[in-house]
C-alpha cells in the first residue's frame, strides 16, 4: 500500500513518530516539516520510487494525502 | 611486479600512492623539497630523498633531479600523481629513455592528448561530438574575430597547452574579443611557455561531467561511470559527486561508450578521464582527455569498488585489466568535499571524521606546516550512501566532526553549502558558485554573529 | 650436525604443530619448545613505518641515503652543501688524489668535490676560505640536495 511505504519514507527522512502520520496530517502543521525537510522528503520520494517530481508538483505536496495521491497517479 | 616505485608528488596523493604500494608490497621512494621535509609522505615512504628547494620549478618539476634519484635508487617505475609532471610528455619521454616505467600512458599519447587542439581533431575524425570551434591555431585577433563570427558569441579563448583554468578568457561580443585574446595569450605564454590559442563556442554555465576510463596495454578499455564536477570556483573544483544526478541511465551508458571510443581513438592505456561539457538540454561535447589520475578519483572508487591507483600500477607493469565491463556496476552515491587552506600556517590540532561510509584522504597531522609554495588543498572527505540524500547527510555529519586548527579553511563554508537548496536538489551546473556563494557566505557571517 | 641443519630443524619445528621436541644426534643434544603465549608463529614481522601522528616528531630516516646524519654545522664551521641530487666524488677520477683532505686549507672557489648527475660532472666549490674540518659525505655515494658534503673551519 502506498500509504505504508510513504509513511516509512517520512519517518526515516523527517524522523517523526509513526502515530502522527495519518492520511490527513499536514506536513507543516502536524509534522513540523520545515522547508529543508520538505525538499529532502521530495528527494527521498524521488529516490525511493525512481521518479522525478517537478518543482510545481513538489510545492503541492503539503499533506500525507497529497503525497500518496501523487505517487498513486505517477507511479505505475 | 614492480619492486620499487618513485613517487614524484607530495601531499595527499603521495600518501594515497604510498598506502597502495604498501598493500602491494612495493617499496616507495618519495622525492621532496626542503619545504616538505616534515611531511607525512616523507615519514611514511620507505625512502625519502630531498631533491631541491621549496620552489616547485626546482624540486617537484625538476625532471633531471627526479630521474637521477630514480636511477640512483634503482626504482622500476615513477608514479607522477596529478598536477606537476603527471601530464608532461617530456618527462614521460625521459623516463622511457632511462627505461623507468612512467605510470600513465606513453609520452606520445600524453603529447597528443595534451595538445587540446590535436585532441579535438582526433575526436572529430572519430565522430565524437565536440564543441563547435576553430579548426587550427588562431594566428591573430583579426582571425579570431572572423572565427567568432562564424561560431557565434559567446566564445571561449583557450590555450592549446592550457589546463587548470589558465590561459582561458571568455568573450561575449566582438568588442571584448581582441582584449580577451591578447590577455589569454599572454597568460598562456607565462604559464606554459606556449601561447598557441584556439577558440570554442562558450556554453553558458554548462554541466561539467567527466567519465573515468581504465585501459590496459592489451586493448581492453572500460568505463567506470561519470563524475559531476560542476561545483567550481574560477575553474577550481570544490566538490564532486558520482554518479551525476543530471544523467539518466541511457545517457550514462551512451557517454560511457563515447568515452571508451575516445580513449581507443587515442590508443590510450592506464587510468584516464574523458571530460565533457553538457548544456541543460543534455547535449554533451568532448572537451579534453586528462591523461592522469585525478584528485576526485575516490568518488568513482566508492561507487564501483575499484582501486584505481592499484589498477594503474597493474596496467603499468603490463598486466591485463582486472575487470571486464560487465564486472563494473554502479551502486550507491558518493560525494567528495575538498578541504582547502585559506592561509598558510602550522596545523596546531587536527581531528578527522570516521565511521560508516566516510573516507578521509589527507596528509595533515598536528604540527604540520602548510606552506605557501604549493596548492592549498589539505585533504578530501569522501562519503558514500545508498542514496544521494543519505550521502549528503553523511557528508554533513563528517564535516561537523572534522576539526582543523591553526590554519583557516573552507570547512564551515562547505558545511553550509550542503544545506543550500540548489545543492540538495542536484542538477546544478557550473553556474552554482556564482549563483549561490553570496547566500552561503551570508549564512556564514550570520552564523558567526550568533555564535 | 652443522648449524644449517639446526636452522632447518628449527624451521620444520616452527611450522609443525608440536610444542616440544628433543633430539640426540651424533653427539648433539637439541631441545626445542614453543613459548606459551600463542601456538602460531608470528609471520616475519615487516618493520612497517606507522603513518601515525607522532611520526612528525621522529627524526626523518633516510635509510638508503648516505648514512651520515645531517649534523647541523655549529656557528664557526661553514657547511658546504650539495646543490643537487647525484653521486658525490672526492676526486676527479677513481685513482686520483682527492681534491681536499681534513685539515687542508682551501680558498674561496677551490673545487672541493664533484657531484655527478645525469652524466654531467658538477664541480662543488668552497664558498669561502677555510680549513677542511670534516667530510661527512661518503665518496662515490648518493647525496641529496642540501646535504652537507664538507664542513670548513
Amino acid at each position: 500500500m502506498t500509504f505504508d511505504k510513504v509513511k516509512e519514507i517520512i519517518i526515516e527522512t523527517i524522523n517523526c513518530d509513526e502515530a502522527q502520520i495519518t492520511m490527513d496530517a499536514d506536513l507543516k502543521e502536524d509534522l513540523g516539516v520545515d522547508s529543508l525537510d520538505s525538499m529532502e522528503l521530495v528527494m527521498a520520494l524521488e529516490e525511493a520510487y525512481g521518479i522525478t517530481i517537478e518543482e510545481e508538483a513538489a510545492t503541492g505536496l503539503t499533506s500525507v494525502k497529497s503525497i500518496v495521491e501523487y505517487i498513486d497517479s505517477h507511479v505505475a | 611486479m614492480f619492486k620499487r616505485i618513485l613517487i614524484a608528488n607530495r601531499g595527499e596523493i603521495a600518501v594515497r600512492i604510498i598506502r597502495c604500494c604498501r598493500e602491494m608490497d612495493i617499496e616507495t621512494v618519495v622525492v621532496y623539497s626542503t619545504a616538505d621535509a616534515k611531511s607525512l609522505p616523507v615519514m611514511t615512504a620507505n625512502y625519502a630523498v630531498c631533491i631541491g628547494p621549496a620552489k616547485a620549478k626546482d624540486s617537484y618539476l625538476n625532471q633531471d633531479a627526479i630521474i637521477e634519484t630514480a636511477l640512483l635508487m634503482h626504482c622500476d617505475a615513477i608514479h607522477p600523481g596529478y598536477g606537476f609532471l603527471s601530464e608532461n610528455a617530456d618527462f614521460a619521454r625521459k623516463c622511457e629513455e632511462n627505461n623507468i616505467c612512467f605510470i600513465g600512458p606513453s609520452s606520445e599519447i600524453i603529447s597528443k592528448m595534451g595538445d587540446k587542439q590535436s585532441a579535438r581533431k582526433l575526436m572529430i575524425e572519430n565522430g565524437i561530438p565536440v564543441v563547435p570551434g576553430s579548426k587550427g591555431i588562431i594566428g591573430s585577433a583579426e582571425e579570431a574575430a572572423q572565427i567568432a563570427a562564424e561560431i557565434g558569441y559567446p566564445v571561449l579563448l583557450k590555450a592549446s597547452a592550457g589546463g587548470g583554468g589558465k590561459g582561458m578568457r571568455k568573450a561575449f561580443n566582438e568588442q571584448e574579443l581582441a582584449g580577451a585574446f591578447e590577455t589569454a595569450k599572454a597568460e598562456a605564454k607565462a604559464a606554459f611557455g606556449n601561447d598557441d590559442m584556439y577558440m570554442e563556442k562558450l556554453i553558458i554555465n554548462p554541466h561539467h561531467i567527466e567519465v573515468q576510463i581504465l585501459a590496459d596495454t592489451k586493448g581492453n578499455t572500460i568505463y567506470l561511470g561519470e563524475r559531476d564536477c560542476s561545483i567550481q570556483r574560477n575553474n577550481q573544483k570544490l566538490l564532486e559527486e558520482a554518479p551525476s544526478s543530471f544523467l539518466n541511465d541511457e545517457l550514462r551508458e551512451e557517454m560511457g561508450k563515447v568515452a571508451v571510443k575516445a580513449a581507443k581513438a587515442a590508443g590510450y592505456y592506464s587510468a584516464g578521464t574523458v571530460e565533457f561539457v553538457m548544456d541543460d538540454e543534455g547535449h554533451y561535447y568532448f572537451i579534453e582527455m586528462n591523461t592522469r589520475i585525478q584528485v576526485e578519483h575516490p568518488v568513482t572508487e566508492a561507487i564501483t569498488g575499484v582501486d584505481l591507483i592499484r589498477e594503474q600500477i597493474r596496467i603499468a607493469v603490463g598486466m591485463k585489466l582486472g575487470y571486464e565491463q560487465e564486472d563494473i556496476s554502479i551502486a550507491n552515491h558518493a560525494i567528495e568535499c575538498r578541504i582547502n587552506a585559506k592561509t598558510p600556517g602550522i596545523v596546531s590540532f587536527v581531528h578527522f571524521p570516521g565511521g560508516y561510509g566516510v573516507r578521509v584522504e589527507s596528509h595533515l597531522f598536528a604540527g604540520y606546516e602548510v606552506s605557501p609554495y604549493y596548492d592549498s588543498m589539505l585533504g578530501k572527505i569522501i562519503v558514500k550512501g545508498r542514496t544521494r540524500l543519505e550521502a549528503i547527510r553523511r557528508l554533513r555529519r563528517a564535516l561537523e566532526e572534522l576539526v582543523i586548527e591553526g590554519v583557516e579553511t573552507n570547512l564551515e563554508f562547505m558545511h553550509l553549502l550542503t544545506y543550500h537548496p540548489a545543492f540538495i536538489k542536484g542538477n546544478y551546473n557550473t553556474g552554482f558558485w556564482e549563483e549561490n556563494n553570496e547566500t552561503i557566505r551570508k549564512w556564514l557571517e550570520e552564523g558567526t554573529n550568533e555564535a | 650436525m652443522e648449524l644449517k641443519d639446526i636452522y632447518e630443524l628449527f624451521d620444520r619445528f616452527e611450522s609443525s604443530s608440536c610444542r616440544k621436541m628433543e633430539l640426540d644426534m651424533n653427539g648433539a643434544h637439541l631441545c626445542l619448545e614453543k613459548g606459551e603465549y600463542n601456538g602460531g608463529t608470528v609471520a616475519t614481522s615487516v618493520p612497517v613505518r606507522p603513518a601515525s601522528m607522532e611520526a612528525a616528531a621522529k627524526e626523518i630516516q633516510n635509510v638508503a641515503a648516505p648514512a651520515a646524519t645531517v649534523t647541523e654545522a655549529s656557528e664557526e664551521t661553514i657547511a658546504v652543501r650539495a646543490p643537487l641530487v647525484g653521486t658525490f666524488y672526492r676526486a676527479a677520477g677513481p685513482n686520483e688524489e682527492p681534491f681536499v683532505k681534513e685539515g687542508q686549507k682551501v680558498h674561496k672557489g677551490d673545487v672541493v668535490g664533484i657531484i655527478e648527475a645525469m652524466k654531467l660532472m658538477n664541480e662543488v666549490t668552497a664558498p669561502q676560505d677555510g680549513i677542511v674540518d670534516s667530510i661527512p659525505a661518503e665518496d662515490g655515494k648518493m647525496v641529496e640536495y642540501n646535504q652537507i658534503l664538507i664542513t670548513l673551519k
